[in-house]
Order: C-alpha cells, then structure tokens, then sequence
C-alpha cells in the first residue's frame, strides 16, 4: 500500500489517485493521471510525452478496479491514517504536561476590579502603550490574589516580544490600587486538539498548535523550581542590553534608557516592592519601570490625554493650510483647542498662539496683527489707509467692519508688492494661515452683522450692535465660551494702532470682524450697488484707484476679469471678489450663527427673504457641528457655486440665497442689472457648468484665484479648491495671497 | 498553477539533490521565487569547454510542464557555441518544437551540457550579428529552425531563423 501511495502521476506530480493507478494511455506505457492526459489531448499537442507518438482515442490499457480492490484499498488508507493520529498523539501527549513560555505574552497579577477589563486593559494609558496588543484575556479568579484583597489576573498578549518585555519591565511591582502589581512572561499550554493529533476547530484559539521552542518550554515541575523564571530573566536582560545599547548609539554616553524615560514619567510616585526575583535585573527593572511607568498605573487619564491633544494640535494648525481634511480635523478639535489653550498660547510662534486662541472666535485680525506687526513695515499703512476710502465709498459702513478688515487686505498687499518683506511675509502669513481658516467660519457670524453694515443697508443696526453682539455671536456651535476668551481687543488694537487705524476701531465686534472679506465684501457690495445704479464707468473707476494704489493693473473692471495670474492682480483682485464672499457669508453666516440675531432680521427686512433664510438656518445648525466644511461653504456658498461642485442641497441653499441676495439688491437698486449679475444668476442656475465668460465667474472665480493661482483657469475644480488654495504646494506665494485672499 | 508550483518544487528538489554532471542549483535563491531559476553550468571535462562556467536562467510559465520553460544564458560568460548566440539564446530543439512535459529541468541542463560537450570548434551561430540585433528578449519567440543531425540527443541544431523574426512559433 505505501508504494502504491507514493505513485504519483510525472507531469502534475500529484499522487494517482485510486483509479488512475491501472491506467496507462499510451501504448509505451508511460503513466499520467487522466487529468493531465485529458488535458494533453484537448490543449496540447496530444501526443504521448515519453514516446511523442499520438494518443490514441482510448487508453491503451485500463482497468478499472474492482469494488473488492477499491474496498481493499480504502480501508488500507483508513488505517494509516489512523496509525499515523496515533502516533503523533503519542508523541505529543507527553506535551499535555509542558508550558511554553511566550515572548510576547505577559501575564499580570493584582488588577483591581476596575482594571479587570479588556477594553480598559488594552488602552494607552495601560497596556496599550507598550505596543499593540492582540488579544487581553482576564481571569477574575483571586487565587493569585494573594494577602492583597481581591484581585484578577490577566493575559496580554502583545504582537511583538519587545514590547511584552518593557511592558513587564514597566508594570512589575508597581502600586496600582492599593495592590501590587506583578508582571511577568506568561506561559501556554498546548491545544487539546493538537495534542490530539487533530484539527482545532477555534479559529482564535490561544493554545499552542504547533511545538514550541525547546528552550522556552517547562514541565510543571521545572516551573515550580522556577526555571521559567530564570529564562524569563534572561529574555528580559538581552533585551535590557539591546536597549541599552541602542541608547548608547542614540545619545552616546546615555545611562540605559532611564533618563529618557524619565522626562515623560510623570511625578506621580510609584510604589516599588523589591522582588525576590533575580537580583541583578531587577533593580535595573525596577528603575526603568518607574520611570517608565509614567501614569498608567495612576489611572489618570487626563494627564494623558491632554498632552497628547496638545501636542496634535500644535502640529496641526501649521498643517491646516495644507489641506482640507486637515481644516476638518482642526474644526473636530475645536473644542480640544479651546480647553488646551493655556497649553497651546506658550508655544514659541507669536503668530501661532494667538491663532489658536482667536481660531475659533474670529481671531484672523489677530492673527494677521502678528503677521502684519512681524512682517509689514508702516508703508503698508499708508496702502491700508488709502484703501479704505476707496474700498468703501458708499455709505458710513467704513466704520464698519472696513476699520479692521479692510486695512488688514491692503497691508497684506503692500507687504507683498514689497518683496524685500516677503520672506519674512511668507512664514508669518504661513504660521498665521492655520489661524485664519477657522476664523472663517467663526467670523461669518459676526461678519453678517458687519456684512450688513457693510451693506449700508443696517449700518444703524450695526453701530447699534456694540459689544453685546459680540455674545450674541458667541453661541455659535463651535466657538462658544472661548470666542469671549479668544476675542483680544488689545491684539486688534496694537495691529489697528500700528496701522494707523486705532479710531476707527472702537467696536469689538469690528476687532472681531477683522475679517479681511469683510471690508472686501463691503467694497463689493458698494461696486454693486454701484452697479445697479447704472454707473458701470465709476465702478471701474473704484477699482483702478486701489490698483493704482497697489501698483497693479488698472484691469480691475468686473472682478472677474481682472483675474490675472501675476500675484499682484490676485491680491488686488481679492478686494474686488471679497465683497462677494462677504455676502455669501453673511448669508450662511445667519444660519449659522443666531437667527435671531438683529442683523439677519435686518436682512430679511432688506430683502424680504424671511423664509428663505429660514430655510437655511434650520439645515445648517445641524450642519454646523457635523461637518466643517458644509460650514465652510455655507459661509462661501459663491464658491461652491463656481466650483459647480454643489455637494449638498445646503450649499445649493446657500447659493440660492446669495443669488437672490444679489439679484434683489439688483431689483432693488436698478431695474437693469449688469451683465455679469446675470451671468453669475446662469452661474447658480447651472451650477456644474461653468462655460465661457469670465464674466459669469467673475466674483466667484475672483475668490479662488486668491487662494489659489491656479485657479483662475480652473472653475470647474470643486470645493477642493479650498485644499488646494490653502496648501502652498507649488509657489510659495500662495499662502501669502491665501491669507490676502481671507483677509 | 498549483500543479505548476508543486511539479517545480519536486524538480527543484530532485536537481539539487542529484543534478547532472557539471550543474549546480542555489536552490536558496530560487526559494524566493520559484517560477525563476537560476543553475550554474561548467563545462565539463574533456570538452573544449572544459573549467569554463556558465549560468543558465530557467523561467517557469504557468502552463509548464506543458510548454516549455524560457531557458537562456545568462551572465558574463556566454558559451562560443555555434547554437549559442551572444545575447545567451540557445537553439536547442526540445526548448521549443520537441518539448515534452515528459522533460524537466535537470534533462534540460543535461541537454545543454551534452550539446557543449559535444562541439568541436567554438564559434558563434553565423548569423550572430544579426540575430541579436533583431531577436525577441525571449527566445521562445524567436522560429527557430532546427536541422536534424544523426544523433537524437543532438537533434538541438543549427538556427536558420527566418527573416519574419521574431514572431510565434508556429
């Protein structure tokens, strides 16, 4: 029977099978399975591979076992294989009785019942930070409780071995709970089913399923005299050593990995008792599980958490530039960056800290006060101050929103039509930038009562609004208490005083309003209204002024055209587009922020829109928290409309609203709107497609060119945009006319 | 496939443990990818080839043993043979038209070094030049023409490619 089991056919090397083994195809003799001589005569060449010659249609000889030969046969296998279980089973059961000690395993003893818990067991700040754990088993049993009251026992067991050994060196004999912990190597038994001979049914079974390595297997008796441990020692010095060694190469002459450690550990004091275990490692052990412990035996979570926090979101805000998902992160943290405000404001980047204090509130004034107070020198001022006359001619809104915002867009484009400064420029803009996007969407809350002063139409309103506006504004979903906090009238003022703009900031909620879009939204709103009137001639007129201010091309005419590539059109065109933007925020920033506020009614009043306004607020309150983004296009619903990447019916909402916006304040003002307020009307309607004219993108387009170069070329690409904008991948210009562009 | 993988680790198997005269396989190498082959070759005694080494590279497709394995030389040293061109192809029959899943590796390589024992003069095909000009990387597609000489095992032949090259075989 053996030889005829280890017949096996020559071309597939696969044993015969029972009815192959009396077959022979060809008339040479030469035996193949009858696969491989089907598969011969239908996809070869179907000749015989010994003799060449071709096969013929019927086997050359067959002869088919007979049932008393099958049956023969059968019961041969049947019985090897059951010698052959039988034997392994023999060779194992003398393995029933023997532990293999596993690297990776660590068995504690003297959990609290608090700890007795996988999921609490598996978190960082216990077991979890030694390394990645595959599986945590409890045993609540109290035998290994010992003197120390009630206590379980538990299994964890990591992926790599390392990280077992300093979790043991971390956790032996540290004092959690009024208990003692002991840690060490924990050892497995075999499978009963392997002893068996047979095939585990559990598919995570913990058992040993294969032999385990000689060294690191102990009968029972060889653990009671406790060599395990004495092979645990050793396991745990060769790693000690390797450390120590590593370290060595990292910081030279270090000490062990002690000092290292010891900068994290926090002072919580750690209970050592000496164990009787090996003397030499032990203390060594010891010392680094002290340190190394930090807090998780302490159970204090929240020291954990809020470094770590911390330290994220110190990371993150550089990063918000780059990209969108990071803008979604930093909105998510929002909260975090609140509470961690005292951590965040000692970091070193004047810029930066005020970013995350304002970040939420609206703080882009502040921010870009450091930028400016860094980077821009007093000639900017006078750039500033020629702006604002010019950005808002109509109306008193210049007091407005226009003191603060207004300026901060001309100094930003001064500071870079200087290109001495814009280096300097550059890194404070970049560090400032982080800042400035979540003042976005903070700011289009107050901004809608800026906006609405900008507009002219509520300046009363407006100046009505004073400081208590500004808590009104503070039940925004995001920034809330913090905005009080984070609004720094000194900030504002040392900015608008270093511009020469002090008077006309009286208000905080202008400080606030710092916003840069605001102004530019004003001074767009002024060129519509403009517009409307008729006077098409005296709006060009408006914008080269400020071109001729700035040095730029006198082009500026629809703010749509004027989007040429050189950096300096951009920024100047960034005024002109920003009053669009203004409008869109301030509708979305109605919903976002308080329906009630005075100056949405206001608004409803100016356009009778009551209802629409409704509309939006209700969906974007649920918005807001969820999704940043939706909040920032709310706040930007033009964009998104250029973009024709309208995602959700918000946006769509949103762009509704800011048409009709406009399209009233057209009926409004003049009964013949200009051509461009039709086509931005074909715009919405459309939405995707944007086609020809500049014309129809012209406010739209305007704002993204300011964040991004690229974009003028480009309509069609989505909100994206924003990552795009933001991120100063190619020109490191970019992120300076990003944070024109928001200013 | 599978047929494929475990035929080869047999034939691996048996080459390493009992190759031909002269062959020898780094079956270590081969372990990582085992469609790969590559088995050093010296020339063996006698022969005008004589302390001469050469490496052969097998490759294994999915459908061996049905179709033949790519086997060329590889390597510096490039036998002067004249069914051995420059570039390392070999024109040798029972790569191509004889092929057998009958055959394997080990009397490939018993073939290649039986038909370099078995030259007289060391010369290139006349066609060398041309040849590695314009053949295919890989020499199965390369129609090779194969004169039958008296003995069988040398069958192996002279190539008079055609001028169609490379194309399929036929």
């Amino acid at each position: 029977m053996s030889g005829e089991e280890q017949i096996e056919c020559p071309l597939c090397m696969e044993p015969l099978e029972i009815d192959d083994i009396n077959f022979f195809p060809c008339t040479c003799g030469y035996q193949i399975c009858r696969f491989c001589w089907h598969r011969i005569r239908t996809d070869e060449n179907g000749l015989c591979p010994a003799c060449r010659k071709q096969y013929p249609e019927d086997p050359a000889v067959f002869r088919p076992l007979t049932d008393d030969e099958l049956q023969r046969i059968k019961k041969e296998r049947k019985q090897k294989d059951l010698q052959r279980k039988q034997k392994a089973a023999e060779n194992r059961k003398h393995l029933a009785n023997v532990r293999v000690v596993q690297r990776n395993l660590v068995f504690v003893v003297g959990l609290s019942k608090k700890l007795a818990e996988p999921e609490v067991l598996k978190k960082h700040e216990y077991f979890g930070k030694f390394g990645k754990i595959h599986k945590v088993v409890i045993n609540q049993s109290t035998s290994y409780a010992g003197a120390q009251g009630p206590s379980a026992s538990a299994y964890v067991t990591y992926h790599r071995s390392d990280d077992a050994l300093r979790a043991i060196l971390a956790v032996n004999n540290v004092h959690v709970d009024g208990r003692t912990l002991k840690a060490s190597l924990g050892t497995t038994k075999y499978c009963s089913h392997f002893l068996r001979g047979a095939q585990c049914p559990k598919q995570d079974c913990m058992y040993l399923h294969e032999l385990g390595e000689e060294a690191a297997s102990f009968t029972k008796e060889e653990m009671q005299v406790g060599k395990h441990q004495e092979y645990e020692q050793k396991l745990l010095e060769t790693f000690m050593n390797s450390q120590n060694t590593a370290n060595n190469h990292v910081t030279g002459t270090s000490n062990k990995t002690i000092p290292t450690r010891k900068k994290a550990t926090s002072p919580i004091p750690v209970n050592q008792t000496p164990t009787s275990g090996t003397p030499p490692q032990q203390q060594v052990s010891t010392s680094e599980q002290i340190q190394q412990q930090q807090t998780p035996p302490n159970n204090t979570p929240p020291q954990h958490t809020q470094p770590i926090p911390n330290t994220s979101n110190k990371e993150a805000w550089p990063s918000l530039q780059t990209g969108r998902s990071e803008q979604r992160l930093t909105n998510g943290n929002r909260p975090n960056h609140n509470q961690q405000k005292p951590d965040t404001q000692p970091l070193p980047n004047h810029n930066r800290a005020p970013g995350n204090h304002k970040a939420r509130t609206k703080t882009e004034a502040d921010i870009e006060n450091n930028a400016l107070n860094n980077t821009i020198d007093k000639p900017t001022d006078t750039s500033a101050k020629s702006d604002i006359p010019t950005v808002s001619p109509p109306q008193s809104t210049s007091s407005l929103g226009t003191g603060s915002p207004v300026s901060l867009p001309p100094g930003l484009t001064t500071s870079t039509h200087s290109k001495a400064p814009l280096g300097a420029q550059l890194t404070a803009r970049l560090m400032a930038n982080p800042g400035l996007k979540p003042i976005l969407f903070d700011n289009p809350a107050q901004s809608l009562s800026l906006f609405s002063n900008g507009n002219g139409f509520h300046g009363k309103r407006f100046q009505k609004l004073p400081v208590p506006t500004v808590p009104a504004e503070v039940p925004e979903p995001v920034s809330t208490p913090e905005i009080a906090e984070s609004i720094q009238v000194t900030s504002c003022t040392d900015w608008q005083a270093a511009f020469g703009f002090g008077p006309k900031t009286r208000d905080l909620p202008d400080d606030d309003l710092g916003f840069d879009p605001w102004d530019e939204s004003s001074k767009g709103l002024a060129d519509l209204l403009e517009k409307e009137n008729g006077i098409s001639q005296t709006h060009r007129p408006n914008y080269t002024d400020q071109n001729n201010r700035s040095n730029h091309q006198p082009q500026s005419l629809p703010p749509g055209f004027s989007l040429s590539q050189l950096q300096q059109q951009q920024q100047q065109q960034m005024h002109h587009p920003a009053f669009l933007r203004p409008d869109i925020g301030n509708n979305g920033m109605l919903g976002f922020i308080q329906p009630n506020m005075p100056p949405p009614n206001s608004y409803h009043s100016m356009f009778d829109d009551g209802k629409e306004q409704n509309h939006v607020n209700a969906p974007r309150d649920v918005f807001n928290t969820k999704d940043w983004q939706d909040g920032l296009r709310a706040l930007l619903p033009n964009i998104n409309i250029s973009f024709g990447a309208a995602q959700q019916a918000n946006n769509a909402m949103s762009a509704h609203t800011s048409l009709q916006q406009q399209q009233k304040s057209s009926a409004l003002s003049s009964d013949s709107p200009p051509h461009w307020l039709k086509s931005i009307h074909q715009l919405t309607d459309i939405e995707g497609s944007h086609t020809n004219s500049q014309n129809h993108r012209l406010p739209f387009v305007q704002q993204f060119p300011l964040r991004n170069t690229g974009w003028p070329t480009q309509t069609q690409t989505p909100p994206p945009g924003f990552q795009t904008s933001i991120r100063p991948p190619t020109h490191p210009t970019e992120p300076h006319k990003i944070s024109e562009g928001l200013q | 496939m599978a047929s494929m993988e475990k035929r080869l680790q047999k034939e691996l198997l048996a080459l390493t443990k009992d190759p031909p005269a002269g062959v020898k396989v780094d079956s270590q190498r081969i372990c990582t990818n085992l469609s790969e082959w590559t088995v050093d070759l010296e020339g063996a005694p006698e022969s005008i080839y004589e302390g001469e080494k050469f490496q052969l590279m097998f490759k294994f497709g999915s459908r061996y043993p049905f179709e033949s394995p790519q086997v060329m030389f590889i390597g510096e040293h490039i036998p002067v043979h004249p069914h051995v061109y420059s570039n390392g192809h070999i024109c040798l029959s029972i790569l191509t038209y004889d092929w057998s899943p009958a055959l394997s590796a080990q009397s490939v390589c018993l073939s290649v070094v039986s038909m370099l024992s078995s030259c007289k003069e060391k010369k290139r095909p006349p066609d060398n030049a041309f040849y590695v000009k314009t053949c295919s990387k890989n020499p199965k597609k390369t129609r090779w023409w194969y004169h039958v000489l008296l003995n069988k095992v040398e069958r192996n032949s002279v190539n008079m490619y055609e001028e169609e090259r490379p194309c399929d075989m036929k």
